[in-house]
């Protein structure tokens, strides 16, 4: 009966897959996400080979010089590094620290969400307690106090990045089973005697994808920030690493004779940020169906 | 809407009154940040000056670092001062104090103190004998009333030495010591040992003291913010004549960057220890002048000797030639000057013999041929910790990369951890733990030689009682510590400390670095600052055209 309406979309959609690839079909705020973080990531894999020095080679002869300097396209920063190497290095671990701590943040955030909805009673009630205590310090706040107590480096950092952010995931995880739970096909699953776990992981899970990915990847673009921030701050990898968020603190002191010094690694965190924030938008208004409804 | 004066509230509708509001508070909030401003007009008489740390509590026995030091300066007189009004390579002469003249018996042992008469604290109370002995019983006297742990504890590198103190007469103060010590004098210079009113002490308490400090000095509190501002007026009971300066206020702006701004825009008048940045900054303008006063200080790595590898000689050796302290000192635009040698210029000790170093240069080959001599296996790992911040460290991560640098050329991985100095100093205190190879650090009160290369490399000054925090020790340097101690002529005692000096120079305890030549920013319409060799400034010669 209501075959029409259900088999309308289906039959458009394979003659748009032969224009172009479904997951960039024709929403540019995707396909500029999606090309910034490709990007990045391509230039992370192949910073050894397109940095022009050692980024940790230092020269005192040339100290803070600026853009398009004989040699150095970007400049050199404060000690006399190349800083278009140490941006290119730098790439790898801006992804890593943005990436690493979201997916562990998904994991631990998502079960205890699933089984904070799932079970409900007094387990929601602890979890959710739990995480409001941790919501009511600001975040940067909490990760700089954990990153302080576990002492420098990147595992201390991405400890307290995956702290800070794991009631955010619980949270939406939690409310979106709350709302699964109520759906015919889960009632019916249990109503067949199918034990919780198959319930939960086979029956629930698969349908709270769609809003996680979405967070997943919002929350990816936060963490370039967030990582920038403890690293300026002197928590995160160590001096030399070059770290973007280390480069910007570095530059500060030149912020008056080499502006670009500290400029250049910002514009570099900026761009990182909002293409994980664009490429998080465009999967959203790919998978969120009222979206998808709207566009002709 | 209830904060406002009448006169606004009346004047017409809610909507005005609104405006008006915005108006007052925006004027308000501008009047509050240009306090201190010379945008509104500052008096001629009036000197700012920015301090690179937080205003820590004035109370003398209880402080350390130069940021405080250098203020009490301006509160409180030692009976010993230095004469700042001249400029030489080595420390500055001796000059009477609040005591006027001293002596020393054959022995060494017994050092007499003629007080200045006539003096009085701030409070009005008189500075007499009794004062300075009130002072000291603060110090090391348990049974006294004034007793506190925290300023023994912080003043025992010289009451170590003092068995009495007495007091023949109102104006006569007799310290007896332990062991011989004929550079007594020098060492009553530091500003530690400043003498504080009994009856303030009394009266405010040992705790309170830092915040209403009472002391003999050119200068008198007008009120403190600690941390953030000092406002000091001419003490009108001041013994030596009236300051230049009719007012003198620290602002603390303990960031680099906006100290600069702050300086350029005439907010602030002297920056007294300017970082190269800031320096670079000032070079060739026409609003801050820069001066060196060069005074004694050594910035280094000090090692563990008590681990391998930092145990081996050769090994030590070979990173004092592994090190290209050229390019420290370009990375700095020439504010660390380079240094080889444990006794650093300004040392009363120094002369061409040690400005010579121990000739460690820049070279990589016999650093390479020591390390094949000591034995130890390349590619070999040291941890070492280091400050990542704070006065004196501002340039701290740049530095250790080129050292990282340097040592990766000859086969040796420094891994460095970085913390805050407060926390480097809680770490490196007991001295170094097993697991710990080595710090960078620095010391800035490097011009008394006895107390200096003492405290430095004694073998007896190792943690706890001392800060001998690598652990070295070599007995004919400790045997030579001894004689030297004793020596009444002071060429003689300076040769000696000068020998001992070259044998710790072949020793190689430390990865000798630089010396901080600690330029000043001085606006031009500055008076009354010599580049003595002294972190310190003569207050009461400061002044503004």
């Amino acid at each position: 009966m209501d075959s029409p309406t259900a088999l309308g979309p289906q039959s458009v959609s394979p003659a748009r897959r032969l224009r172009l690839p479904r997951l960039t079909n024709g929403n540019a705020t995707l396909n500029i996400g999606a090309a910034i973080v490709l990007g990045s990531v391509l230039l992370a894999l192949l910073a050894p080979w397109l940095a022009p020095y050692d980024p940790l080679r230092t020269d005192t002869s040339a100290l803070g010089l600026g853009i398009f300097s004989p040699g150095h396209i970007l400049g050199t920063d404060e000690v006399g590094r190349d800083i278009l190497s140490r941006l290119l290095h730098g790439t790898r671990l801006a992804l890593l620290v943005a990436v690493v701590p979201t997916l562990f943040a998904l994991l631990v955030g998502g079960c205890l969400g699933l089984l904070a909805g799932y079970v409900g009673g007094w387990v929601d009630s602890v979890l959710m307690r739990v995480f409001d205590v941790m919501f009511s310090f600001p975040g940067i706040l909490f990760a700089l106090g954990i990153g302080v107590a576990l002492g420098p480096g990147l595992t201390s950092m991405i400890i307290a990045m995956v702290v800070v952010t794991v009631p955010e995931f619980g949270r939406i995880v939690r409310g979106a089973v709350l709302g699964l739970k109520q759906e015919q096909y889960v009632e019916a699953a249990r109503a067949l005697g199918f034990s919780h776990s198959r319930v939960a992981f086979r029956h629930v899970t698969p349908n709270l994808l769609g809003s996680t990915i979405v967070f997943a990847t919002l929350q990816t673009g936060r963490n370039v920030i967030l990582s920038s921030s403890l690293a300026f701050l002197g928590l995160g990898a160590q001096p030399p690493t070059p770290d973007w968020g280390q480069m910007l603190s570095g530059g500060r002191s030149l912020l008056l004779t080499a502006p670009h010094v500290a400029t250049i690694p910002g514009l570099a965190i900026v761009v990182l940020a909002v293409g994980f924030n664009l490429l998080g938008d465009g999967v959203r208004d790919r998978l969120d169906p009222r979206a998808r409804r709207t566009r002709p | 809407m209830e904060l406002l004066p009448p006169s606004v509230r009346s004047r017409g509708r809610p909507r005005h009154s609104f405006t008006a509001a915005i108006i007052l508070l925006a004027a308000g909030l501008a009047l509050t940040g240009c306090a201190g401003g010379t945008a509104l007009g500052r008096d001629a008489g009036t000197v700012v000056i920015g301090s690179e740390g937080e205003i820590p509590p004035l109370d003398p026995h209880r402080l350390n670092g130069t940021v405080g030091l250098r203020l009490i300066d301006a509160l409180y007189d030692p009976l010993v001062r230095e004469d700042l009004s001249k400029t030489s390579d080595r420390a500055p002469a001796l000059v009477p104090g609040l005591a006027q003249s001293w002596t020393t018996s054959a022995d060494a042992r017994t050092h007499t103190f003629t007080l200045r008469p006539g003096v009085l604290f701030a409070d009005g109370t008189a500075f007499d004998a009794d004062a300075v002995k009130v002072n000291f019983a603060r110090i090391m006297d348990k049974s006294s009333p004034v007793y506190d742990k925290t300023a023994a504890g912080n003043m025992s590198f010289l009451t170590r030495w003092i068995d009495t103190v007495s007091t023949p007469d109102a104006s006569t103060v007799v310290l007896k010591l332990k062991e011989p010590y004929a550079a007594m004098p020098r060492l009553l210079t530091d500003r530690r040992m400043s003498i504080i009113s009994p009856a303030a002490l009394k009266q405010i308490g040992g705790d309170e003291i830092g915040l209403k400090p009472v002391g003999t000095g050119s200068f008198s509190v007008q009120s403190f913010e600690q941390g953030k501002r000092l406002d000091l007026r001419p003490n009108p009971k001041f013994w030596g004549g009236k300051p230049r300066a009719a007012k003198i206020i620290i602002e603390a702006v303990t960031d680099p960057t906006t100290l600069a701004i702050a300086a350029q825009t005439g907010e602030v008048d002297a920056i007294l220890s300017a970082g190269a940045q800031q320096v670079k900054q000032f070079q060739h303008n026409d609003i801050m002048a820069v001066q060196y006063p060069d005074p004694a200080n050594q910035y280094f790595i000090r090692l563990n000797t008590r681990i391998a590898p930092t145990s081996r000689p050769e090994f030590r050796q070979a990173l004092n030639y592994a090190i290209d302290r050229a390019a420290i000192a370009r990375l700095t635009g020439g504010q660390a000057a380079p240094s080889t040698h444990p006794i650093p210029k300004g040392n009363e000790a120094y002369d061409a013999s040690t400005r010579q170093g121990a000739g460690y240069s820049h070279d990589p080959g016999k650093a390479r041929r020591l390390l094949a001599e000591s034995g130890v296996a390349t590619p070999v790992r040291l941890r070492v910790l280091s400050p990542n911040s704070g006065p004196g460290f501002t340039q701290a991560t740049e530095i250790m990369s080129l050292i990282q640098q340097d040592l990766k050329a000859i086969g040796v991985e420094l891994d460095v951890q970085y913390m805050e100095f407060a926390s480097l100093l809680a770490q490196e205190g007991p001295g170094y733990p097993d697991g710990v190879h080595g710090s960078f650090n620095g010391w800035t009160t490097g011009a008394a030689s006895a107390d200096f290369l003492e405290r430095m490399f004694s073998g007896k000054l190792v943690p706890p009682g001392g800060v001998n925090r690598g652990w070295y020790r070599n007995g004919r340097v400790d045997a030579l510590f001894d004689q030297a101690r004793g020596e009444r002529d002071d060429a003689e005692r300076f040769s000696l400390y000068r020998r001992a000096g070259d044998l710790i120079a072949g020793d190689a305890p430390w990865v000798f670095l630089y010396q901080d030549r600690l330029p000043r920013l001085l606006n031009r319409e500055v008076t009354g600052v010599v580049p003595a060799t002294s972190v310190y400034i003569d207050y009461t010669t400061l002044g503004r055209r």
